[in-house]
């Protein structure tokens, strides 16, 4: 357990310093340079919103957590289905990937607006542009799992007299293959459900209890108060990292004894 | 399938089919010609008999459709003409490639476990079975390694323990110990031969060595360049007791040079051609 703990130190020791060091520099250059708070305020001013605006910052925290939350589940179900029946034939991949890669190159920000006059300015739109961009890479990296299986053993497995659309070829080769991958577009993912629905909160622009750290960034950057837009863009990012870290957790959890990267980490 | 034959059980009432002699089944590839759907004829005009219990060595260029015929054999591929009689209904067969195949996230009894799951045997017999086979390939102590924890040779045990473990009456083999050191490869050589010969399974063999297929088979195949069919085939006359001093005789020597002079034979009638060919 101590040399668990030890390890874990050993492992963000060098990440902290860096982060501390940041921070300093930050301190020294306000210090010096002394810019009006409004253009650049220092870190101890933006320690000090965060504290006193904490309430605000707490509401912010939950909607944009639950936003992306849900978007993100939303992209995982479909994605992965999605994946699940595109991999059942060559035909179908090539007559609908090709169109879900467009999904990719279409900007959230640009369809956020149409989520609003279509769903109303409120929760709906966040947790959709939120869905929007954390479908495809979901959808690209279960497909590539999937298509990933030993191809040699499916037709030992064919031989045998089950079908390569076979439930037991799914539930017993592909879609274990396909786990690596899988988590490799979660984690992606993870971070961009959290950018997604700051998007999405600030198109809605939606205040009150519905406020999300989209809204905080708005607020704070109309009124002038930079020193909350920081606040707001700090605990975003941290919400940002910690999904991040959660996902990539549980795929270490799940791909334990699959992958050696995984299994090395762990050791 | 995957029933244990009555004989030889001798009465000791243990449920173990993995050691018990299996007959092995008949062969015969009558007119074999496959060609592809990009036109190329990769197969011409195969005829081979294969007795039961009997273990042919097919030995040929590379891309002389070796692979194919294996497929065909099998039942992956169909041929384009000719046809593959069993005498009867397609025989249990086991199917070995260069490579292991094993799933990654499965330890070895696991993975020797597959096939008997997928053709639903009860899971307490399926230990059984499996634990059996890991014994017959020497790696009973490692049934709970992961393939990674496993080198290329012991995989390769894994990959026969998965097949052996179905209790196959034909096997095909595509170059399995092609990925693997020579003193390895003949280690598994001396093993698959005990193996074979104990279970009386017919067999196909392909390889590169000739080496291999004259201490392996009792016949060797000799294949054509594309469009393969087969042009030469050699006894091997050692019966099935075959020891590793065997490899350093003269008799052995003797049959390893009638084999290469087919293969040279073809090799160089083939350079002539296209020698005039050119001209
Ligand atoms: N699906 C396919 N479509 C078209 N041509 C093919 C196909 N599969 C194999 N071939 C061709 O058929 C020929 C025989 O292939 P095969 O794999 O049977 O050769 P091989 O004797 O096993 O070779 P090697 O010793 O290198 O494994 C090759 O020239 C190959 O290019
Ligand atoms: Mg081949």
């Amino acid at each position: 357990m101590i040399a668990r703990l030890r390890s874990i130190a050993a492992s963000v020791a060098p990440q902290l310093i860096v982060l501390v060091v940041v921070i300093f520099v930050w301190w020294a250059a306000v210090r010096v340079l002394d810019p009006k708070p409004f253009i650049f305020p220092s870190p101890g001013r933006v320690l000090d919103t965060t504290v006193n605006d904490f309430d605000r910052l707490w509401i912010g925290f939950k909607n944009t957590l639950y936003a992306s939350v849900v978007g993100f589940f939303f992209a995982t179900a479909v994605g992965v289905g999605a994946a699940l029946f595109l991999s059942l034939s060559r035909m179908l991949e090539r007559a609908f990937f090709p169109w879900a890669v467009l999904l990719q190159t279409v900007p959230a920000v640009a369809v956020a607006p149409l989520y609003v006059l279509w769903w109303g300015p409120g929760r709906q739109s966040v947790m959709l542009v939120a869905f929007t961009i954390t479908l495809f890479p979901i959808l690209a990296n279960s497909l590539a799992g999937l298509r990933s299986a030993d191809a040699a053993l499916v037709d030992l497995i064919r031989l045998r007299g089950r079908r390569r659309n076979s439930w037991f070829t799914f539930s017993k080769i592909r879609i274990p293959s396909s786990l690596p991958y899988l988590f490799t577009g979660l984690r992606i993912s993870a971070g961009l459900a959290v950018i997604g629905a700051i998007v999405g909160e600030i198109v809605v622009g939606r205040g009150g209890d519905e406020a999300g750290l989209g809204y905080w960034v708005t607020f704070g950057s109309t009124q002038l108060r930079t020193d909350f837009v920081f606040a707001a863009i700090a605990v975003s990012s941290a919400l940002g990292i910690t999904f991040f870290l959660l996902v990539s957790a549980a795929g270490n959890r799940v791909l334990r004894h699959w992958h050696e990267s995984a299994r090395t980490a762990e050791a | 399938m995957g029933q244990a034959n009555a004989q030889g059980s001798g009465g000791d009432g243990r449920a173990a089919p993995v050691d018990m002699p299996q007959a092995g089944v008949t062969v015969a590839i009558e007119g074999v010609s496959r060609r592809f759907r990009t036109g190329f004829l990769a197969l011409t005009e195969v005829d081979l008999t294969i007795g039961a219990g009997e273990l042919v060595a097919v030995v040929g260029p590379s891309g002389c459709g070796k692979s194919t015929l294996l497929k065909i054999i099998a039942g992956l591929l169909t041929p384009t003409d000719g046809v593959v009689d069993f005498g009867g209904d397609r025989p249990e067969t086991g199917y070995v490639f260069q490579d292991a195949h094993l799933l990654p996230w499965r330890n070895a009894i696991r993975n020797v476990e597959l096939f008997l799951e997928v053709d639903g045997v009860r899971k307490q017999e399926r230990r059984e079975r499996a634990r059996q086979a890991l014994q017959l390939v020497g790696l009973a102590d490692f049934e709970g390694s992961y393939p990674a924890e496993l080198s290329g040779g012991m995989k390769m045990r894994v990959s026969l323990a998965r097949t052996f473990a179905t209790d196959p009456q034909l096997m095909l083999f595509d170059e399995p110990f092609a990925a693997l050191d020579e003193i390895t490869r003949n280690r598994l050589n001396n093993d698959l031969i005990r193996l074979q010969r104990d279970r009386g399974v017919t067999g196909v063999f392909v390889t590169h060595s000739i080496g291999e297929a004259v201490f392996l088979a009792d016949r060797v195949a000799v294949m054509s360049p594309a469009p393969g069919r087969i042009v030469g085939i050699v006894d091997v006359p050692f019966g099935g007791d075959r020891s590793a001093a065997l490899r350093t005789s003269a008799e052995f020597a003797a049959v390893a040079r009638d084999v290469s002079e087919i293969m040279a034979a073809y090799e160089v009638a083939e350079g002539q051609e296209i020698m005039a060919a050119k001209e």
